[in-house]
């Protein structure tokens, strides 16, 4: 339960016109009160630069801000939207399990072919199953996005 | 301002999916409200959406490309709702009522005109269509079950009556013969009652969420009092006030009322009698436990003042899937309701000081 102390500027206009002694007084309380708005006083308030870029700091961290945006939608919006979403799942499931199912069918096929292989020739599975240990040479360039500045070097000599 | 009307969905159109079709789909499944129903579908007036209130309505846009996107998204849903259907239709038989119930909560699960129902007017669900029901049942999880148990094991009526429980209904007590709106209410477990408040047999809601296997659909309530002063073993006894079996219920009938009891007094075992307690008495607990029943019960005998309920419930085959618990103390209401029951004056205990420490 939300409860909120909140003086409005009429209320505060009558209540100062009836008991003129007390005006200041209504004022202050009423900022005090105040919700929402960053009042800032000089005397009470930040007048340093530095003091100043800490409060931003500060404030960039806080809890509010790292709050997700609450979604202002009338109910009709808000189903269209959740329905929108649910389609965006179900369409994301679906071609989830196209990918499984292709992965699936190739490592049948690859399997079957292995096993036909086993019957007709062991050597040849034998050959199929080694692994080579493969490196990349030493004098290659290692492979990057961008060509050098320097494309070509022309007194570089075999080893 | 104007806006781009998406009609769609109207009745003039040629292909209409599973959604639109009402003839084997029950009528609830349709949006409540007709405004919000044309609103969702066709756009909103030029006046902008009715159900916000009347000073935001007209600074409202919706986000861009909602509608475009929203039709697109209600056509690749309905598409899949279609083929759980037919999958249905083709497995009917394969299924168990539990996978039947499953397959049925996809089908509508995402339909949009159900979400709105669930969200706008979730107190006047059709309790028949099982995706209303799991959304009862996930609403009463997050809340009331977690409130009945955890009530159930701060007053100990978890092992002092039952050794414990799997809830699996929801159950309900309201006192209708009240009229203060305090009382009126229905009671949230544990609260302290006056004896006023509870002199007339209560009215019971018994939810079920789902279908149960080889169910007979008969139920037992029974209403103990574990706190009955027992001066020869100076302890404490337990007393039965209130016996039910055989009451049958379903996902649609699930109250029981009493009336409903006038009408079928076979179906009282032992009439209410409410928890009074005597003077200086500790706070007394009114456990409230419900039972699935595996057959019919006949010709069953309660001994009402030694009343030991795991005897009970073992003895008739009775599975305990909900409870309830509110507690009473001696107040100035208990005299004339023990008048009104036609029982003596209470006895008057001495009073336990400092069986609590002060603070």
């Amino acid at each position: 339960m939300k409860i909120s102390v909140q003086i409005n500027p009429p209320s505060i206009l009558c209540s100062s016109i009836m008991f003129a002694a007390r005006k200041t007084n209504l004022a202050a309380v009423a900022r005090t009160f105040a919700r929402g708005k960053k009042i800032q006083n000089k005397k009470q308030g930040v007048n340093n630069a530095s003091t100043q870029k800490v409060v931003n700091q500060l404030s960039a961290l806080s809890a509010t801000k790292k709050q997700p945006k609450l979604l202002k939608l009338c109910p009709e919006d808000l189903i269209k939207h959740k329905t929108i979403t649910n389609a965006w799942n179900v369409f994301q499931r679906k071609q989830r399990t196209k990918e499984a199912e292709i992965l699936a069918k190739q490592y049948e096929s690859i399997k079957d072919a292995m096993t036909e292989l086993k019957e007709l020739s062991p050597e040849l599975f034998e050959a199929a199953l080694k692994k080579e240990r493969k490196f990349f040479p030493l004098e290659y360039r290692v492979p990057v996005d961008y060509p050098p500045r320097n494309p070509w070097n022309y007194q570089v000599k075999k080893l | 301002m104007s806006r781009p009307v998406a009609r769609f969905l109207s009745s003039t159109s040629k292909a209409r999916g599973v959604w639109s079709e009402y003839a084997a789909r029950p009528s609830s499944l349709q949006l409540v409200d007709k405004t919000a129903r044309n609103e969702l579908f066709e756009g909103f007036s030029a006046s902008g959406p009715s159900s916000m209130k009347s000073n935001n309505k007209h600074n409202y846009t919706s986000p861009e490309l909602l509608d475009d996107t929203f039709k697109s998204a209600y056509e690749i849903l309905e598409q899949d709702a279609a083929r759980q259907y037919k999958f249905i239709e083709q497995n009917k038989d394969k299924l168990s009522a539990k996978q039947l119930e499953k397959a049925m909560v996809k089908t509508e699960q995402y339909n949009p005109e159900v979400m709105y129902n669930t969200r706008e007017f979730a107190d006047c669900l059709d309790r028949s269509v099982p995706v209303y029901r799991k959304f009862l049942k996930e609403k009463w999880e997050s809340y009331g079950q977690m409130i009945t148990m955890q009530r159930l094991e701060q007053l100990h009526v978890i092992p002092d009556t039952l050794p414990t429980l799997a809830p699996e209904t929801e159950v309900n007590v309201k006192f209708g013969h009240n009229d203060e709106a305090e009382f009126a209410d229905w009671v949230v477990p544990g609260t302290r009652l006056p004896a006023f408040a509870v002199s007339k047999p209560p009215t019971i809601e018994i939810q079920e969420f789902e279908p149960v296997e080889n169910g007979t659909g008969l139920y037992t309530v029974l209403v103990v009092n574990p706190d009955v002063p027992d001066l020869s073993c100076n302890g404490y006894s337990t007393a039965l006030h209130y016996a039910l079996v055989n009451v049958p219920l379903d996902f649609v009938n699930n109250t029981i009322t009493p009336l409903s009891l006038v009408e079928h007094p076979e179906r009282v075992l032992k009439p209410y009698m409410p928890l009074l307690p005597e003077k200086n008495v500790p706070t007394q607990r009114a456990c409230l436990w419900v039972f699935r029943q595996g057959h019919e019960l006949k010709d069953v005998g309660v001994s009402e003042s030694q009343f030991d309920i795991r005897a009970f419930a073992e003895e008739n085959q009775l599975h305990a899937v909900g409870a309830h618990v509110w507690r009473q103390d001696y107040d100035r209401s208990t005299n004339s309701v023990r008048a009104e029951y036609g029982l003596e004056k209470g006895r008057v205990f001495d009073q336990i000081r400092n069986a609590e420490p002060l603070l």
